[in-house]
């Protein structure tokens, strides 16, 4: 029977081990020889505390978990139940060291998915990390409520349904779209998203999504910065070989009749060929001149006001002092523009300007008026397109682009009526601060 | 006692040769009519105005250039050519290259580059319109040749 008994617990598919009462090892199964590598009459007489880490007072616990380290330096885990017999314990242990390597794996996997600033979604299932809601500032609630309109925006929510019809398909995809955050903004986001399957059968959509915006707004900032310096590359090339043409026609118009007036020609076409160059370089001042900073506008004004007075023209100016606009270096070239224009294209033997400043719901705005010929209604709004002249004065046309661009800059405006009883008014409206 | 630019050809005088110079930049209409100072020159300063001017005064030539505020040289050739498919336009620019290219397609006769010489604008107008000198140099229609 003794026998028998030694043949089951030998055989028991289970780490059993039977201690005395002061937990010294009287015997065990085959499988407690596998996992502490030694064989059972060298673990016999042995402390149990010697071989596994727990804590003793488990045994009163009767189910606890006891880690060891087998000579080869790799830890195991076993789940213990332990109940005491005659004149000692037994222990039935499970080996759990894959199940814990599971589990540990798996928690680390779900710290990755929440840790993650990507939003990493499944959709079939809804499971979308945290980041999806940090980044929108919505809760689960709000999108269960919200129609996919309202989050995405319309011109792309065809795309997203195209695309993630795709994948359902079986094709993998990348894309970008815009959505809608609960406060309103847009965000632009990239979207990698690739078949979830199992068992062979795709059941959902799963990827990751970015916020681009930054990259995306970035990206605009270029393509504008491109486009206006294409401009200013075919306004220079043009009036440059407008002026070349004419003086190449009056130089050899003077060889043939040297009289003064050719020359005063030539002379007037040189300046005004000085006049683009310096303009250009304005505005490749105006590209480089990226960060905006509070500017006291009045300063500004008041020397491009004086830098225009002469005898023949009247300036009056009502500017209240220390008037802090969000602006940057380049913004004398904006009164520097309209002041010069409102002189040059005004036709009066008594020419006069008026220049206000006024402060209104953190906005400045600024009037600056004359008496000239007025601009046509037909054309106030072409004025600022890059090239637009004047039409007896041919100046270079780059003035009030650069003005346009440099408001768009500071996030202003600028506009352009009629002023009474004659001539016309500019208002420049800057942020206040 | 004043005669008008209409009444004097009602009158029985010859028709001087009349060309529209179309440009934006003032100093290019101003050398081109002190070079073509034989002609009677008429200007603009956009393809709008210069619609405008043909329909007035429905000149032998125009010397158009391409790149222009409100309308441009292509447009404006395509307006005149289809009301006027009998009008001479010369594309007169600084963008030989490409531009040139779709004022042809556009139905302009010939390209002036810019920067031209006197002689090559004398020239090609020359060519294009010629017509005979009167008494006083100027130049007027060769009703000769149709």
């Amino acid at each position: 029977m003794r026998a028998k008994a030694e043949e089951v617990l030998k055989s028991i598919p289970l780490v059993l081990i039977i201690t005395d009462s002061k937990l010294r090892i009287t015997g065990c199964s085959k499988e407690a020889e596998e996992v502490f590598q030694a064989e059972e009459r060298e673990l016999k007489g042995k402390r149990l505390s010697s071989l596994l880490l727990f804590d003793e007072k488990a045994t009163k616990q009767q189910v606890f978990v006891a880690e060891g380290t087998r000579e080869d330096g790799r830890r195991f885990i076993l789940h213990c139940r332990c109940a005491p017999i005659a004149d000692g314990f037994v222990f039935a242990c499970r080996d759990a060291t894959e199940e814990l390597a599971e589990l540990e794996e798996l928690q680390s996997y779900k710290q990755f998915f929440s840790r993650s600033r990507d939003v990493l979604f499944r959709l079939g299932r809804v499971d979308i990390s945290p980041s999806f809601y940090n980044i929108l500032g919505y809760t689960m609630s709000d999108l269960i409520n919200a129609a996919l309109q309202q989050l995405i925006n319309p011109e792309d929510l065809q795309t997203v349904l195209n695309e993630i019809s795709r994948v359902l398909k079986g094709d993998s995809t990348r894309f970008e779209f815009r959505m809608i955050s609960k406060d309103g903004h847009e965000l632009w986001f990239e979207a990698i998203a690739w078949p979830w399957v199992e068992d062979s059968v795709p059941v959902g959509v799963e990827g990751i999504v970015r916020d681009i915006t930054t990259r995306k707004l970035r990206e605009k900032e270029l393509e504008q910065r491109g486009r206006r310096l294409e401009v200013l590359n075919r306004v220079l090339r043009h009036d440059l070989s407008n002026y070349l043409a004419a003086l190449k026609n009056y130089v050899e118009v003077a060889i043939e009749e040297p009289e003064k007036e050719h020359f005063e020609k030539i002379e007037s076409i040189i300046s005004r060929a000085i006049e683009l160059i310096n303009e250009v370089r304005d505005a490749e001042d105006v590209e480089r001149a990226e960060v905006l900073k509070p500017i006291n506008l009045s300063e500004v004004i008041v020397k491009e006001v004086d830098a225009v007075r002469s005898p023949n023209v009247g300036i009056t100016a009502v500017i209240p002092e220390n008037v802090m606009v969000l602006a940057n270096d380049m913004l004398h070239v904006i009164f520097n523009n309209i002041l010069r224009n409102a002189i040059i294209h005004n036709d009066k033997e008594e020419k006069k300007v008026w220049v206000t400043v006024n402060r209104k719901d953190g906005w400045v705005e600024v009037r600056i008026a004359d008496n000239g010929p007025g601009i046509p209604d037909d054309i106030k709004k072409e004025i600022f397109e890059e090239g637009f002249k004047g039409e007896r004065t041919g100046r270079t046309g780059l003035g009030l682009y650069l003005v346009k661009t440099l408001m768009e800059k500071y996030g202003g405006s600028v506009s352009v009526e009629d002023n009474e009883p004659e001539g016309s008014v500019f208002i420049l409206k800057l942020k206040e601060v | 006692m004043i005669i008008t630019k209409f009444e004097g050809e009602k009158m029985g005088r010859k028709k001087r040769v009349r060309i529209l110079i179309v440009d934006d930049e003032p100093a290019i209409r101003e050398v081109m009519r002190l070079i073509l100072k034989n002609y009677e020159v008429v200007e603009a300063a956009n393809g709008l105005e210069a619609l405008k001017k043909y329909k007035e005064y429905m000149p032998d030539l125009i010397l158009m250039d391409i790149m222009m505020p409100r309308m441009n040289g292509i447009e404006a050739t395509k307006a005149i050519l289809e009301s006027f498919p009998d009008a001479k336009i010369v594309a007169v620019t600084a963008y030989a290259t490409h531009k040139g290219e779709e004022m042809l397609e556009a139905g302009a006769i010939d390209i002036l580059e810019k920067p031209f010489g006197r002689k090559k604008l004398e020239g090609l107008v020359e060519g294009l319109v010629g017509g005979k000198k009167d008494k006083r140099g100027r130049k007027v229609r060769d009703e000769s040749k149709g």
